[in-house]
Formats: structure tokens, C-alpha cells, sequence
């Protein structure tokens, strides 16, 4: 399992050094009581023993010297590291910026010059494939899916999904090659130069045009209490406060019931609340009334307020939480990706975020709550995000599948359940700084209530 | 029944200063022997190398090299106090035994 403070690529060894650093100032704080308590001169008038306090005095205070210099250099190296990784990948970036700009012109054209020969092409193959007979067609149908399962492990596969990332990355690039501007404007346009395009606008762009097409992810939604009763307003059950990651993790619903929040109370009697949301519902049609589905992803990766987060706001006011209440978001997949936005959005006081298999990468946490991102590195989902961006949360790498591809799934290190045993390992971690984020998250000494929402797109129908 | 043979009887203020000046080293091995278990601590809490993969080789070397003295020299610090402090205890109990003897001594008529 690898933790990365701050989301470097080279994240062990600066999660590591920065550690190291911790742990000299640790032993900088008794060395500077120490040197403070050293007296200048013996009640012993021996020689011997004045010439042990000069010694015991030195190797207090060059011992205290150098033990902070240390830490500095530890910190500085950490810094410097990285510097050069970020800067490294934004030349390489600018480079294959370049590079996807140029295919995608060429493309283009070539494209416009041989329509009419595809066209005629596609036509021609349609015509064959109706013409077959139907025993033909189910035999090529099942040898297509075949070969598809046997292609699901390469979705698991660490250098495609890295080139998976590396694609997202650029497709923003693509896109402006393809509109015909010149390579460098678009690499200067990009992520690795001015940042003014990115994966946002692409998905924004494509938000726009599912939208002409009468597929909405930013549609209004509807929200319900489950299990209320409109006389007696219940709906609420009891619940204990969760307790650490994998209690939290393990809390998060399914697509049916998307939202679940939680309400407790402090001995001072103030209030805060834990939201836990749920992944995208792949069977839910794109634009359906199911809000927790592709089209707001989507729109969510596009940074537009999608159903499925209108439908948390909403959710929470239905709990009562109000602006500047404190909150604790947890989730998994697009409900991760909603948590890290809901968290930043500052609408809310936020306590902390945990957040599982989420393509959230162009969202860094910039707040200083504790907040706890983890990934399997054999997961697709987090990849889609495109690259992460510098942030403050603590992300936490683990391996989602063990001892090979298990048949008949597509994507298992994205199942929830496999998400749940690294929470328990994140939970046991003697990490400095996971340990400090659990215990930075709140505690309550007793119950409080727990509420579950589903949610519906309103949609033209 | 004892006699005082010499000079002069010793005073109870001799047999006040031994006291104040054994209290005087007691207090100062107690000083000693936190500012040991201080060092002791730090030592502890110290890490013994970088214990860093990909960290550059020779960098990493002269790190190794710095924290190796640094924690040698601080549990060398803690030795020091403790032999102080054990100087200074030694001293207080033999001001103490002076200050019983002349105690002894000044109460006898």
C-alpha cells in the first residue's frame, strides 16, 4: 500500500522523507528542554565532572542544532522532489500535447477526405451482416463477447490504465487539434501551460451536446425520505457514530439509496453530520430518472452542478443541516467524486473526506480538513479523472485484485467490498500522517440518527 | 554519657549547612537525571537511517552518516547526566552523614 501526501507521483519516498522529518522534530522537542535545563556551571566543584557538563552541554545544543537541520534538509529534499516530478510531467505533457494536436488535424482531414469511402463501406458491411443467416450471426455475437471477457483483465492492467490516464489527460488536446489550432497554441492552451482548457471543458462540451440531444445530467431531481411517514415524520433510525475509515466505508449505500446521512450530537451539544454517498448505478439509462448515472458523471467531471449532487444538497437540507453546519463526506466512485466537490464547494463546514475508487483527480483538496483518497492501482474508475492534481489529502494506492483477474467480472478492483478490506488496512496503518487524519476525524460517545434518500431526475417525459 | 573532647562544640549551624548543601546536590542530581531521560527520549524518537527507496545513493549515505552521530552523540549526552547526577547523589549522602554526625554532635551536652 502506498500513501502519497500531497498526490506526487513520486509519493512514497516523499511521504516517507516528510515522515522522517516528523519524527526529528519529535526528538527536537525533549533535546530543547534538555539544553534549556543544562546549567552553565557545576555545585560539583570537581574538574572532572565540569569538564562532563561542557560535553553534556555541547551534545545538547549541536545535538538540538543539528537535529532541526536535519528535519529542514528532510523537508527541502521532500519539496524538491516534488518540483522536478511536476515539472518533468509538464514537459512531458506539453510534448504529447503536441504530439495528440498534430494526429488529431491530420486525422480530421484525413478523415473528411475519406468519408465517403467509409460511408460506402459501412453500408456495404451492413448489408452482409443482414444478409447472414441468424445461426451465423448469434455464433460471430458470442465470439465478439469471448473475446471482450477475455479482454476484461487488460482494464485491470496498471500500464494501460496509466496510458487510460495519460489519454484523458489529453483528450482536451485532441479535441483542439482537431478544430484545427496549431500544435504549440494548444499545448499552451492545455493542462500543461496555461491551463485554460482541460478535462473539465471537454466534458462540459460533451454535458452541452448530450443535452441538445435530450440527455440531461444536470437536470433537477426530486428527493425522498425513505421510510417517511408524511403524519408522523419518521424515517429516522439509531445508529452508533462510525469509527475510523473502514466504518465509514463500510456505511456507504447502494445506488438505490444513494445518500444516507447521519446525524450527532457532541456532549456540548452541537450538532455535525456524516454523509455517505453511493457509486454509479450501471444499469440506470443515461438521462433516466436514476440521477446516479453516466450523464452525471459527466457532468460532474465538467464541474456542472449534476442531478446527483443537486440531489445531496438537497438531501442535506432535508436533514437539516444548514450552510456552515460541519460534515464529514464519505463515498464511493461518482460518490466520491461528489464528496470531494461538496467538501471544497466551502458550503459547509467540512470535518473530513473519505473518499474510495473516485475519478476525482482534477479535483484537489485544497482545504485543510483531514481527507483520505484511496485508490487501487488496478482500478479504471480513478484513471478517468485524468491525472491528479496537487492536493492536501493523504492518497492511499492499494491492490484491489490479488493472484490474477478473477473470471466473469470486468472491472473487480472497483468492487465496493475490495474497497472495504484496504479501508480496514488504511485503518491499521502506523503511517504518521494516516494516523493523524483518523484521529482528526470526529468521535461521538453516543447514538445519533441515520437517515437514508433516493433520489429522481426529473426528466421531459 | 558522651563529652565534646575538642576546641569547640560544633554549632547546629554547621549541621544546617551540610543539610542545605546535600538538599543542594540532591535537587541537582534530580536536574541531571531528567535532563538524561529527556535525552533518552530524544534518542528514542530519533531514526536510525532514512530507510528510503529510490532516495539517491550517496545522499542518502551522508544522511545515514548525520542521523548515526547525531543519535550516537545524544545517548552520549544521556550518559554524561548520568554520571553527574550520580557524582551529585554521592555527594549528598555524604553531606547528609556530615550533617547527621554534627547534628549529633551540637545536640550532646
Amino acid at each position: 500500500m502506498a500513501i502519497s501526501v500531497g498526490g506526487s507521483h513520486v509519493a512514497v519516498d516523499v511521504a516517507h522523507l516528510r515522515a522522517l522529518a516528523s519524527r526529528l522534530d519529535e526528538a527536537a522537542s525533549p533535546l530543547e528542554e534538555a539544553s534549556l535545563r543544562v546549567p552553565t556551571y557545576s555545585i560539583v566543584g570537581d574538574p572532572h565532572i565540569t569538564t562532563l557538563l561542557d560535553d553534556l552541554r555541547r551534545a545538547t545544543n549541536e545535538g538540538l542544532a543539528e537535529t532541526r537541520a536535519l528535519a529542514a534538509a528532510l523537508r527541502s529534499a521532500a519539496h524538491e522532489l516534488e518540483q522536478q516530478e511536476a515539472m518533468a510531467a509538464r514537459v512531458i505533457e506539453s510534448l504529447a500535447s503536441q504530439l495528440v494536436a498534430v494526429t488529431a488535424f491530420c486525422a480530421v482531414r484525413l478523415g473528411l477526405v475519406l468519408a465517403p469511402g467509409l460511408l460506402h463501406a459501412t453500408v456495404a458491411t451492413l448489408s452482409a451482416w443482414a444478409a447472414l443467416p441468424e445461426s451465423w450471426r448469434e455464433g460471430i455475437t458470442d465470439t465478439a463477447r469471448e473475446l471482450g471477457h477475455g479482454a476484461a483483465p487488460l482494464l485491470s492492467h496498471p500500464v494501460v490504465l496509466g496510458a487510460v490516464r495519460s489519454a484523458f489527460d489529453l483528450v482536451d488536446d485532441a479535441a483542439l487539434g482537431a478544430l484545427g489550432l496549431p500544435a504549440p497554441l494548444v499545448s499552451a492552451l492545455g493542462d500543461s501551460g496555461l491551463g485554460l482548457s482541460g478535462l473539465d471543458s471537454v466534458a462540459a462540451g460533451i454535458t452541452t451536446l448530450a443535452a441538445l440531444a435530450g440527455v440531461s445530467g444536470v437536470a433537477p431531481v426530486l428527493v425522498h425520505q425513505v421510510g417517511a411517514d408524511a403524519r408522523r415524520g419518521v424515517g429516522a433510525s439509531e445508529v452508533e457514530a462510525p469509527l475510523g475509515v473502514a466504518d465509514r466505508v463500510s456505511r456507504i449505500p447502494e445506488p438505490a439509496t444513494p445518500i444516507v446521512i447521519e446525524r450527532f450530537e457532541r456532549s456540548d451539544g452541537s450538532e455535525w453530520f456524516e454523509v455517505y454517498l453511493a457509486g454509479t448505478d450501471s444499469d440506470a439509462p443515461l438521462g433516466g430518472r436514476q440521477p446516479w448515472d453516466g450523464a452525471s458523471n459527466i457532468a460532474n467531471a465538467a464541474g456542472l452542478p449534476s442531478s446527483s449532487l443537486q440531489a445531496v444538497r438537497a438531501a442535506l437540507l432535508a436533514a437539516g443541516a444548514l450552510p456552515g453546519s460541519d460534515v464529514v463526506f464519505t463515498g464511493y466512485s461518482q460518490g466520491g467524486a461528489l464528496a470531494t466537490r461538496l467538501a471544497e464547494s466551502g458550503e459547509w463546514h467540512t470535518l473530513g473526506l473519505v473518499t474510495v475508487g473516485a475519478p476525482s483527480g482534477g479535483t484537489p483538496v485544497a482545504g485543510s480538513y483531514p481527507a483520505i483518497v484511496i485508490e487501487h492501482r488496478d482500478d479504471l474508475v480513478p484513471t478517468l479523472g485524468g491525472s491528479r492534481a496537487p492536493t492536501r489529502a493523504v492518497v492511499i494506492v492499494g491492490e484491489g485484485i490479488d493472484g490474477g483477474h478473477p473470471p466473469g467480472t470486468v472491472l473487480p478492483a472497483h468492487e465496493l467490498e475490495r474497497y472495504e478490506s484496504t479501508a480496514v488496512e488504511v485503518d491499521a496503518s502506523d503511517h504518521p500522517s494516516v494516523i493523524a487524519l483518523i484521529d482528526a476525524l470526529p468521535k461521538a460517545t453516543q447514538s445519533g440518527t441515520r437517515t437514508a434518500y433516493t433520489a429522481e431526475r426529473v426528466t421531459a417525459e | 554519657m558522651s563529652h565534646w573532647l575538642g576546641s569547640a562544640p560544633p554549632s547546629t549551624l554547621d549541621a544546617d549547612a551540610a543539610a542545605s548543601r546535600a538538599a543542594e546536590l540532591r535537587a541537582e542530581a534530580a536536574r541531571f537525571d531528567i535532563i538524561g531521560d529527556m535525552l533518552a527520549r530524544a534518542h528514542g524518537a530519533m531514526p536510525n537511517a532514512l530507510e528510503c527507496e529510490g532516495w539517491l545513493g550517496r545522499t542518502r549515505t551522508a544522511f545515514d552518516a548525520r542521523l548515526a552521530v547525531l543519535a550516537s552523540e545524544t545517548l552520549k549526552g544521556s550518559h554524561y547526566a548520568g554520571i553527574i547526577s550520580e557524582a551529585c547523589t554521592t555527594m549528598a549522602r555524604e553531606e547528609e552523614d556530615r550533617a547527621a554526625l554534627l547534628s549529633a554532635m551540637g545536640a550532646a551536652p
